[in-house]
């Protein structure tokens, strides 16, 4: 019986969700930030490039 | 629209992530460490559809100069660095527990990092050149040229692996096809593409809201 | 028959400034010639280990000259308004990409055999026996990193950060094309047939058509103002 090493699957699995929960919640932000004319002056630079 | 999607994608990666640990039954030779191979194997599937994307639309853009289609190449592009940097890492990750190292040049993970730095071009390319519109139409050449050499990437890394392998190389991949696994990789592939999917929307959403913000 | 006439009009323009100039010439001997130091004190001492990486060693030698040459292909466009007079040739542009895809052709065809030359004489390759074969792949290879480096070089001609952004598009996107060459010089090297390396053959002559292709097609969008 091999060991399971569920360490790296959480942490695989952990990376994972932290890129992808990351990138959503750059998207949130951009788009909060197209409403709010304050935030229009971060959003910019990130939005187009 | 755009909300159903959201939601939709958030119970697609909930039941991928049900699937994954509930229900796919644990491998005989490699133990549950496979498991990440759910991870794994679905996000470089869903980099290919975006990358498949931004050919069609790059194409699209140059032909038409339509801005939607330089929108959509452009939120796909980021979207497919984003899956195959999850594959990269998650792969590199798996590999350290099977393989003893967290790198080898295998074919698969030598294609995905060099398409991954193609594709991280297309978006330095946008950030570096001044004029937005000149950026997009480089950018589109550059994702024209990129997706047109992935199976160029593909035959070439995996000839060049293949007369180099040492007998006793193990793969991480599962010992024989079995039918539950295959159906488990299935449905964490629609969970996560779903994601993708909406990611791109979104994304694009966020850059045509821009263009008419300033237009 | 415009088409060519009008093609070899870009290679002799650049033929002729690079005879006048020298620049790119020299500039890629004799960073040819330094390579060829760096290889000599870092592995020269094992003689074994000097001869297994030859073959990358050779290429890797090729590939940085060219980097040096193929990044200023356009940049000396820049000067005296060059550019703008390239940007105004009436019809299809696709002569002066094949015309400067032909010059940047014929730049490597001669670093490579600076190269070639030193290191035969210097590094003690034993070249004779698989150099028609050897040519092949060369010849091959060369169109290859000509078509994608012309292309690539006249993007980031007016591109802020060129020396970076130029060598981050180039080298991935010609990394089936170095594999190929690299492992089919191998083969040649250690005595092989041309048969055996087949495979890599035919993946050189895909990767060109494609490469010349859209480079032909997209060309015009890269010129455009």
């Amino acid at each position: 019986m091999s060991a399971d090493h569920w360490g790296f699957v959480v942490a695989a699995y952990g990376v994972a969700i932290l890129a992808l929960g990351g990138y959503w919640r750059r998207l949130v932000h951009l788009e909060r930030s197209l409403k709010t004319p304050m935030l229009r002056a971060t959003r910019r630079r990130s939005l187009t490039r | 629209m755009m909300r159903s999607l959201g939601i939709v994608a958030a119970l697609g990666v909930v039941v991928a992530g049900i699937v994954a640990f509930g229900l796919a039954p644990r491998e005989v030779t490699q133990g549950n460490v496979q498991r990440i191979m759910y991870v794994h194997v679905p996000a470089i599937g869903v980099a290919y559809l975006a990358f498949i994307l931004v050919f069609v639309a790059s194409i699209t853009y140059l032909w038409t100069r339509a801005p939607e289609a330089d929108h959509i190449a452009h939120a796909a592009t980021e979207v497919g660095v984003l899956f195959l940097g999850v594959n990269i890492a998650t792969g590199a990750i798996w590999g350290k527990p099977t393989w003893g190292t967290w790198w080898t040049w295998d074919a698969r993970l030598t294609s995905a990092a060099i398409l991954f730095v193609v594709f991280v071009g297309y978006l330095l390319v946008r950030r570096m050149t001044d004029d937005h519109e000149r950026g997009a139409r480089f950018a589109a050449v550059v994702g024209i040229v990129g997706a047109l050499n992935i199976p160029l990437v593909h035959f070439s890394v995996y000839w060049w692996r293949a007369l180099h392998q040492p007998p006793t190389f193990l793969k991480p991949g599962p010992a024989a096809a079995s039918a539950s696994i295959g159906w488990s990789l299935l449905v964490c592939f629609a969970g996560l593409a779903l994601l993708g999917a909406y990611f791109v929307t979104k994304r694009y959403a966020v850059l045509r809201a821009h263009q008419q913000a300033s237009a | 028959m415009r088409f060519v006439r009008r093609t070899w009009a870009v290679v002799r323009k650049d033929v002729l400034i690079e005879r006048r100039t020298k620049e790119t010439v020299n500039a890629v001997v004799f960073f040819s010639v330094l390579l060829l130091f760096v290889f000599e004190f870092t592995l020269g001492a094992d003689r074994e280990r000097l001869a297994a990486v030859l073959p990358g060693l050779l290429w890797l030698a090729v590939l940085l000259a060219a980097l040096l040459g193929l990044g200023r292909t356009f940049v000396l466009e820049r000067e005296n308004d060059c550019w703008e007079a390239l940007l105004l040739t009436p019809g299809d542009k696709g002569a002066v990409y094949v015309g400067k895809l032909a010059g940047n052709g014929l730049l490597m065809a001669l670093v490579e055999t600076i190269v070639l030359l030193l290191f035969t004489l210097f590094l003690n390759v034993d070249v004779a026996g698989a150099l028609p074969g050897l040519l092949l792949v060369l010849a091959l290879g060369t169109v290859g990193i000509a078509a994608v480096g012309t292309l690539f070089g006249a993007m980031t001609a007016h591109v802020r950060a060129r020396e970076l952004l130029f060598p981050v598009l180039l080298l991935p996107a010609l990394v089936p094309v170095l594999l190929a060459i690299v492992r089919s010089t191998e083969a040649l090297l250690a005595g092989e047939s041309l048969g055996t390396v087949d495979h890599w053959l035919k993946l050189l002559v895909a990767a060109d058509v494609i490469y010349v292709v859209a480079g032909l097609l997209t060309f015009d969008v890269l010129l455009e103002g």
